[in-house]
């Protein structure tokens, strides 16, 4: 009798101590789950947040691509030679373009009502394509604002140059891209930073890559 | 003992629930996971169609420069030349996208399924006669073609005071009128008469003593206020006539879906002058089967790239 009432305490304390791992087991997971799933209404680590951003940036890119005057391709050939960065007074340096000030054209109006007002940060590169296929792509900065944050969210659009366009920058010369030097010590030709990839017509296909956070 | 037997089952219930929320949590956790890989699926398909569009608007604009470049090439040669620089500006595109999107991109130009067109051009400044010295003529006879481009290039010192006229008419009989007239050395009046609306004047401002006007799309490389009514607005013109080619001076180029070739100038590869009007070949649309390929999916499509408007 004394040893029948040991057994089932032993089975009882056994029962236990599963419920009691199962209860913590289960806590954490629910835990983990509450990390990714649960809402927080403003954290841009939010899916739903995320993917706002997201379509937001690429429809930024869509509509500056189809403008009728500025679109992306003027702005990838808005360059001041004697700065050697990006032109127009907003624009800071070579290392980090236009930093913290708004970029000219129809992106930089969008950027600025739809990220920059609401608290929002972006970077803009342009990726490029070497001279050679052993050049790999190069990295010109248009607007550098600092290191991404989490949850970050990137958009791109590529752009095609031709050899016969020209810089777009106010007192820019008639000269045609492939007649500018991507040598940044070459005074003669002029320097643009995006050289000429390929024989024939087209010069580049650049891509144009927002970051926002 | 009952209270002993009431606890054991008591604590079989709590176990066997537990176990009951775990797996629902298990599988709650899969579920969601799954949700999220659709989720992608569609946004890469999305850039799929996005990368498709990017690479047509690249295939029109690489065909047009290629197709203006010269003169003087055989229609072999202007579809090779189509062919190899769609391809390179194919590779630059798929060398972007892997950067981009980890997408894989290919254009394959197809030259059988292209079509020809034809371009008038006059490369050097001369009068806007005919070959055979007309003053009236029509460097594009009435026929089965339409206008897709036609750029006139007029050098200011040269030319002489007086109206030239450029008559464009469709099949469905509608009429544009314009006419040109030098005022001084910097200006010119361009005038604008249609069947299908007003009559337009303007004043179109040279630059660098050359007056550059779009007669299709109706405006002025050198005057953003020079606008008026082009061949495009009236639509599927089949038939130009120049009037007073005596009048004007300088370049022109016009471009119509011809696959027979126009008779009313000669090839320009059999050595017309350079200040002469002749026809060189281009393709007018360019067939190309572009891919976009991704982790586990490719997103294929044949294209008409249409490379000239020819109405609104």
């Amino acid at each position: 009798m004394v040893k029948r009432a040991g057994d089932q305490r032993g089975q009882a304390y056994t029962l236990e101590s599963i419920a009691g791992a199962v209860i913590v087991l289960t806590a954490v997971l629910f835990a983990l789950q509450s990390i990714i799933i649960t809402p927080t209404t403003s954290s841009a680590v939010d899916p739903e947040v995320r993917s706002e951003l997201q379509q937001q940036a690429d429809d930024v890119l869509t509509i500056a691509a189809s403008n009728a005057t500025h679109d992306l391709s003027w702005f990838v050939r808005y360059w001041d030679q004697s700065r050697r960065t990006f032109a127009g007074s907003q624009a800071v340096n070579p290392r980090v373009g236009y930093g913290g000030n708004e970029p000219p054209g129809a992106i930089g109006t969008m950027l600025n009502e739809t990220f920059t007002a609401r608290g929002h940060a972006y970077n803009i590169e342009l990726y490029y394509r070497g001279s050679n296929v052993s050049d790999g792509h190069g990295r010109v900065p248009a607007v550098y604002r600092g290191r991404p944050g989490e949850g970050a969210v990137v958009a791109s659009h590529t752009v095609t140059l031709y050899d016969n366009q020209t810089l777009t920058a106010p007192r820019s010369s008639n000269a045609e891209l492939w007649e500018y030097s991507p040598n940044a010590s070459n005074n003669r030709d002029g320097y643009y930073p995006i050289p000429d990839a390929v024989d024939g017509p087209v010069y580049n296909v650049v891509e144009v890559r927002i970051t926002v956070w | 003992m009952v209270r002993e037997r009431g606890q054991l089952i008591l604590i079989g219930a709590i176990t066997l629930a537990l176990l009951v929320i775990g797996i629902a949590l298990v599988v709650n956790t899969v579920l969601f996971t799954e949700n999220l890989q659709t989720d992608t699926t569609a946004i890469t398909l999305d850039e799929s169609s996005a990368i498709d569009a990017e690479v047509q608007e690249g295939v029109r604009s690489t065909t047009l420069r290629v197709n203006h470049r010269g003169r003087n090439q055989t229609t072999p040669q202007i579809q090779t030349w189509v062919e190899r620089n769609v391809t390179r500006f194919g590779a630059l595109m798929s060398e972007a996208q892997v950067d981009a999107n980890r997408l894989s991109v290919t254009v394959d130009y197809h030259r059988a399924e292209s079509e020809r067109g034809a371009r008038v051009v006059q490369a050097a400044n001369a009068t806007f006669k005919s070959g055979g010295g007309l003053e009236d003529w029509d460097p594009l006879p009435r026929g089965s073609h339409a206008v897709g481009w036609f750029v006139l290039n007029v050098n200011a010192s040269s030319s002489e005071e007086g109206d030239f006229f450029v008559n464009a008419s469709n099949p469905d009989g509608e009429t544009l009128n314009v006419s040109i007239n030098k005022t001084d050395e910097t200006t010119f009046n361009v005038t604008s008469r249609t069947s299908i609306g007003s009559t337009t004047t303007k004043s179109c401002d040279t630059q660098g003593g050359r007056l550059l006007l779009n007669v299709h799309t109706g405006r002025s490389f050198t005057d953003d206020s020079c606008a008026f009514t082009g061949t495009r607005t009236v639509g599927n013109v089949s038939r130009v006539h120049f009037e007073n080619g005596d009048v004007l001076a300088g370049k022109y180029s016009l471009v119509a879906n011809e696959s027979a070739g126009i008779t009313t100038v000669s090839d320009c590869d059999s050595g017309e002058p350079m200040d002469q009007p002749c026809q060189a070949p281009v393709v007018w649309t360019a067939n190309v089967t572009t891919a976009v390929t991704g982790d586990g999916f490719t997103y294929a499509n044949d294209h008409d790239v249409t490379v000239y408007q020819t109405g609104d």
